[in-house]
């Protein structure tokens, strides 16, 4: 799960223009949107686009989004969990 | 001054001209299909650019569909004017696409044998399409082109009223066009507010837009002008205004503050109260997010004091730049005709406004009308509309 | 209607400095887009999506509005050619790859002309009249035409300017302008404009128009000047963007006291150098010690389409 995490924070980096940052910038349990990390709702499209193209993980219902993408862990945990084995 | 509007034109899902157009409006016809081409609901001109370009008796190379839309709908409202040196005249339009629906074409070819043809993709500039349609008009000097996103024909019309109000000009052919482009049907479906059924604005089951295509041209004169054209006079154009929401690049605010301020604003410009507004025919994309916002801002405008309202996007689609005009031609029709046109598929109200649209046409006084467009950026317009005694 | 205050990212040495008429050395190979650090103007959150022609936008627009004017801007009107042509070749591109799958939206958001207006909205939290004007060479002078009416129509301080970033597959400056020798450059160029006048030297727009179309230029610059009340003679300086040597000639002939600057060589061609043009106008007149009077901006970049823009010194 570790690398996991670690590959999803480098993704993030890149298809968000977190120009500056490092992977070990990101905190895995802190929040992305709002206070934490700063992400807004363009991001929250983008970061469905990663799941979907980089991992194969469909968002099934758009309306558990804040939830599934409020941190790298729950965003991991949703990964592992719906990935195709 | 006052202002008024002596001609009109459009061309889109429901009607290749006016007449059309109207007729569809009086039947509850509207045309939004599913698009085997592009897997989506589509409101679509039903000419092909051949068609096009042959009904518009022209020649030449790949010509951009932008253009032809816009020729359409620009000769219709133009009609029989002649370019005269006593009259300053000149021509506004407005657009997102541009001739990108021609350099997205040749993009393709390009990425597959890596040769590109730099002629083809210099279509893609805005300005262009409409120094072509102002040569075949004859029109010169003064010719512009606005692109704002969804506000753009708006723009242009209160541009070019603002322009005869200066004494810059004395008439302004003004106007907006937008052709079916993948870009923005790719652009919107990754945005993920389009409904792949019949969109239903203002409905609490409303799942998001469905996108369209046309063109929409207005003939504004001040009274000099009509002294010298004799045109008769279609209705008034009476107020405008364009404000920023200043909330984020795609999403309108909850309090609907741009919104708010551009009606608030247009009807200080035509001296009217909200009380004698007739008929508000609403920006009413359909998005869940949009429509609440609208309806957020209509009532802060109106109180408990709501118009008859109704989202003529249910029978076109959201036709992007080309909106803000062809909602004002329906606009002035709803003037000419005295008539409201229906809210199509509306079936129960959204929780949070709890406002309830227009559930079918009805012929009845109409004197004063507003329409909406608001765009992305935040870019909010609003114009008013009048009956003449 | 007069220019507060003026702000430019060019391949010259002019963000922040006034008085960098006197230094501007000729464009050749080496030149670049010569710009601020713009994490100092722009939050890395911004900024991190915004291509050139945006953040030269974002960055001159705050550069020319004192901290004091920030919430009293009435209007913003922006001119621009290719609008936002990074983006959207860059949504093009995604296009082709995706083959039908799931795309990311960001470059479509970003990729329509009136972004630049937009953001620049956003950053000053601005809730007035907004407008993007697109038509090619004119488009700076139109907006400048609808800002200078906004002051008319009753606003105190208005923000105009216009932004291009550079060729990319979908468009080419020499191709367009038919002309392989240009320096093709990019740029922006924002200014302050207010109704009434400050107290001390200021620089009036004594007017703008713009015809495209235009058979012949010199009827049209023989009305210009008369209705400004201005004579051929009036005028000290003229920056102009034609390459059409016989035009330029009889130019030279009918302003006789002038002195010419052919753009190309100070801010390299792009269809909106005349905002850039406009710039130097206001800043040679507004220097310590400049003994010009009147300038006058001539935008023939593209043949049939004439810019004429009137600066004038009012102590």
């Amino acid at each position: 799960m570790e690398d996991l995490k670690t590959e999803l924070k480098k993704q993030i980096i890149e298809e968000l223009n977190l120009e500056g940052m490092q992977a070990e910038d990101i905190v895995n349990e802190a929040p992305l949107f709002g206070d934490g990390l700063g992400l807004d709702s363009i991001d929250a499209l983008e970061l469905i686009v990663i799941m979907e193209k980089q991992h194969g993980v469909k968002l099934s219902d758009p309306s558990l989004g804040k939830e599934i993408l409020y941190s790298i862990d729950t965003m991991a945990a949703y990964i592992e969990k719906h990935k195709v084995k | 001054m006052k202002l008024f509007i002596t001609g009109i034109g459009v061309v889109s899902a429901i009607g290749n001209d006016v007449t059309e157009s109207l007729s569809s409006l009086l039947n509850d016809k509207h045309g939004i299909k599913w698009s085997e081409d592009h897997n989506m609901m589509l409101g679509q001109v039903s000419l092909t650019n051949d068609e096009l370009v042959s009904k518009l008796e022209l020649t030449g190379q790949k010509i951009s569909r932008t253009v032809l839309l816009g020729l359409v709908a620009a000769k219709e409202a133009w009609g029989n004017n002649k370019i005269d040196d006593s009259i300053k005249t000149g021509i506004i339009s407005s657009t997102s696409v541009g001739g990108l629906d021609i350099s997205e074409y040749y993009f393709k070819k390009y990425k597959q044998d890596q040769k590109a043809d730099y002629s083809k993709f210099m279509v893609q500039e805005n300005g262009k399409t409409t120094e072509e349609i102002a040569e075949i008009l004859g029109i010169k000097g003064y010719i512009n082109t606005l692109s704002t996103a969804c506000s753009s024909g708006a723009n242009a019309i209160l541009l070019g009223a603002r322009l005869i109000r200066s004494g810059r000009l004395d008439r302004v052919l003004v106007g907006g066009i937008d052709p079916i482009a993948e870009h923005n049907l790719k652009g919107f479906s990754a945005l993920n507010i389009v409904d792949n059924e019949l969109c239903k604005p203002f409905d609490l089951n409303r799942k998001g837009l469905n996108l369209g295509e046309g063109a929409g041209f207005l003939l504004i004169e001040s009274e000099k002008s009509i002294e010298r054209s004799k045109n008769a006079i279609l209705c008034e154009l009476s107020g405008w205004n364009n404000a920023s929401d200043n909330y984020h690049q795609t999403a309108s605010s909850p309090d609907g503050k741009g919104a708010t301020l551009t009606m608030e604003n247009a009807l200080k410009v035509s001296n009217l109260s909200a009380e004698e507004i007739s008929y508000v025919n609403v920006h009413g994309t359909g998005t869940i997010n949009n429509d609440e916002s609208e309806a957020q801002a209509l009532k802060n405008v109106f109180t408990n004091k709501v118009p008859p309202f109704s989202s003529t996007k249910t029978f076109t689609g959201h036709t992007l730049a080309a909106s803000g005009a062809i909602e004002a031609v329906f606009s002035v029709l709803t003037i000419t005709e005295q008539f409201m046109p229906n809210n199509l598929r509306f079936e129960q109200e959204s929780a949070q406004s709890g406002l309830i649209p227009l559930q079918q046409m009805k012929h009845t006084e109409v004197k004063h009308v507003i329409s909406n467009s608001f765009g992305f950026g935040g870019n909010c317009s609003s114009l008013i509309f009048s009956k003449i005694d | 209607m007069y220019i507060l205050k003026a702000s430019t990212i060019s391949y010259q040495p002019t963000f922040g400095i006034v008085g960098f008429s006197d230094h501007l050395p000729d464009i050749d190979d080496a030149s670049h887009l010569m710009h601020p650090d713009y994490l100092k103007l722009i939050p890395p959150m911004e900024a991190r999506r915004m291509s050139d022609v945006i953040k030269m936008a974002v960055a001159c627009s705050k550069n020319c509005i004192p901290e004091d004017l920030t919430n009293k801007i009435d209007a913003i009107a922006v001119g621009t050619a290719l609008g936002s042509i990074y983006h959207t070749e860059n949504f093009q591109e995604k296009i082709y790859e995706s083959k039908g799958e799931i795309i990311a939206p960001t470059s479509f958001i970003l990729s329509t002309h009136n972004t630049i207006a937009g953001q620049i909205s956003l950053a000053l939290k601005n809730h007035g009249y907004n407008n993007t004007h697109t038509q090619n060479s004119l488009s700076f002078e139109h907006a400048l035409i609808d800002g200078v009416m906004n002051l008319e129509e009753g606003a105190k301080f208005v923000l105009v300017g216009a932004s291009d970033e550079a060729n990319s597959v979908f468009f080419n400056t020499k191709e367009r302008l038919k002309n392989e020798s240009i320096n093709v450059t990019f740029g922006a160029s924002f200014f302050l404009l207010a109704a009434d006048k400050p107290d001390v030297d200021a620089v009036q727009i004594v007017n703008t128009v713009c015809s495209a179309n235009c058979k012949d230029i010199f009827p049209e610059i023989n009305e210009f000047l008369s209705a400004n009340e201005c004579e051929f003679k009036d005028i000290d300086y003229i920056l102009y963007s034609s390459f059409e040597g016989e035009k330029v000639n009889k130019l030279k002939s009918l302003f006789k006291n002038a002195e010419f600057l052919h753009l190309d060589t100070k801010t390299g061609t792009y269809l909106t150098n005349s905002a850039f043009a406009t710039h130097i106008g206001y800043d040679m007149l507004i220097k310590e010690g400049s003994t010009l009077s009147n300038v006058l901006i001539l935008n023939n970049l593209i043949p049939k389409n004439l810019g004429l823009t009137l600066l004038k010194k009012v102590p």
